[in-house]
């Protein structure tokens, strides 16, 4: 069976994070968000997966390539074109990325699943298919009832007793919502659908063709069923997707080793557990190192390569591959990628721009130490750090 | 960068007037703290309302007169007041705002040396 994730959208709502990472790359618990779909989707029998492509492509079509390690047959469409070595975007909306590679190839040609490449989820697929088919749908979303003050994020549907939609609204405001059912970015199409969208032109599913099935009274239906849906759309959901799974709230199977209740561990670690403070639930990547002295409360992920040094304190917290935290450090509810230390409002420190790499910096660097900075260290270590005076470097 | 000073009831009200502290406009800052000093204040209020990015040098702007306080005149104190949050999160993370006490208005860092007059 046939399916296309959704994978252009440029994550402005989670950046920093998204400079460097498109969003259905960004790992959750050190798996990119995009293979818990590809992963749900070959589970329930879909083995073509077309990805449609924009912001920073490459990394996405470099990491699954043709789908052959993950069990299933990738394919990619790009919306965009390369002029003078920059990418550029070409808007064709989520709809009308589809309607392109139907133009292409005729692709979809029996019932397919469309899922937005920025969520995860644990839907029973061949479920929704069925009743997708018993009602006649053209198409089907799959909804989930959110309390009133989320719904502005969202599509807001209204629906008949037998499950069509009546109405569509688009990122309506929490009074002006005809109901809290929401628009999952879970979708189920017959390719006819596509012959309501405009070859060559944007068009965009929730906005464009949505409200036009709607208006016309087509055999268009929503559908509540039981199931977990993380939306990683702005920082705070990300932040609050790796707290779910590291505490179980979502059933997902942990990567590597239960090492010591709570925290799991990849291989080729550095951890004194005898001397270290770690409580968990955490996840630390492979090849990290956390010093003795350090301070780590869960829930919190530590990447790959990284290295949480003595004095540290690292609270509910993620921290990025090949990342360096250093004893001057104290982060709670923060996510640190790269340069970056983004907190759950979305507000963040660019503390390579800052001049404090010493404090967390890539791993990998060798920096000078500017004079500034020095007079900065020196004071930290006789102010703040009494205690720990001469375990920090 | 222009730099405001105020003398508000026993206390010296330092305020930048840029949107960035950084290694350009951090000795202005410096030099406007220390010459406060220089002048017997021991109440110093830096008003960060302006300021949405500082860096390490403008940190140490902080920390030069922090120290200036302590040898100087003998006791004294630097408070920050009307702090954007990104500058908030660079404190707190580096563990700084344990050492410079943070307030939410001007008025209330000068309040708040009313109970340690000097």
């Amino acid at each position: 069976m046939k399916a296309a994730i959704l994978a252009g959208g440029r994550g402005s709502r989670i950046r920093p994070i998204t400079e460097t990472v498109p969003k259905p790359m960004i790992p959750v618990i050190n798996k990119p968000v995009m293979e818990f779909l590809v992963d749900l989707l070959r589970q329930h029998g879909f083995d073509e997966i077309i990805v449609t492509t924009s912001y920073l492509a490459s990394e996405i079509e470099n990491y699954f390539h043709e789908g052959a390690r993950f069990g299933v047959r990738m394919g990619y469409s790009f919306e965009g074109y390369h002029a003078d070595g920059a990418i550029f975007a070409e808007g064709l909306g989520s709809a009308g990325g589809l309607r392109k590679i139907q133009d292409h190839s005729r692709f979809f040609d029996e019932t397919f699943v469309v899922l937005c490449g920025d969520a995860i989820i644990d839907l029973d697929l061949t479920r929704t298919l069925e009743v997708h088919r018993r009602n006649g749908a053209l198409a089907t979303i799959v909804l989930k009832d959110l309390p009133r003050e989320e719904v502005y994020r969202y599509g807001v549907v209204e629906t008949a007793p037998d499950g069509r939609i009546t109405r569509f609204q688009e990122k309506p405001s929490p009074e002006e919502a005809v109901s809290t059912h929401v628009n999952t970015g879970i979708y189920i199409f017959e390719p006819d659908v596509l012959d309501y969208v405009p070859p060559g032109a944007a068009f965009d599913i929730g906005r464009d063709l949505f409200p036009l099935l709607a208006e016309h009274g087509l055999p268009f239906y929503g559908l509540s069923v039981p199931f977990s849906w993380i939306d990683i759309g702005c920082t705070a959901d990300y932040w609050q997707a790796t707290a779910m799974i590291l505490r179980g709230e979502f059933k997902l199977d942990m990567p590597g080793r239960e090492l010591m209740p709570n925290i799991w561990g990849g291989i080729n670690l550095d951890v004194d557990f005898g001397h270290t403070d770690i409580q968990g639930p955490a996840f630390i990547g492979s090849g990290t190192r956390i010093e003795p002295g350090a301070t780590i409360r869960g829930p919190s992920v530590i990447g790959r390569n990284s290295r949480i040094e003595a004095g540290a304190r690292v609270d509910a917290c993620v921290i990025g591959d090949y990342t360096r935290v250093t004893g001057f450090a104290d982060i709670a509810a923060k996510i640190v990628n790269g340069r970056f230390c983004v907190d759950r409002r979305g507000t963040w420190v660019d503390l390579a721009g800052a001049g404090c790499t010493f404090v967390i910096d890539d791993v990998r660097e060798r920096r000078a130490v500017t004079k500034a900075q020095e007079i900065l260290i020196e004071f930290l270590r006789s102010e703040t750090l009494p205690e720990l005076a001469g375990a920090v470097r | 960068m222009t730099i405001d000073v105020a003398r508000l009831d026993g206390v010296t009200v330092i305020t930048p007037r840029s949107e960035r502290i950084d290694f350009e406009s951090a000795p202005e800052l410096r030099g406007a703290l220390l010459d406060a000093i220089e002048k017997g204040t021991h109440n110093l209020v830096v008003d960060l309302g302006c300021v949405g990015f500082i860096d390490s040098s403008g940190l140490g702007a902080f920390v030069s007169a922090f120290k200036a306080l302590k040898t100087r005149n003998g006791g004294g104190d630097l408070r920050l007041a009307n702090l954007q949050p990104p500058v908030v999160e660079l404190l707190e993370i580096i563990r700084l705002n344990r050492v410079f006490l943070t307030y939410p208005s001007v008025d209330a860092a000068a309040d708040s040396f009313l109970a340690t007059r000097h």
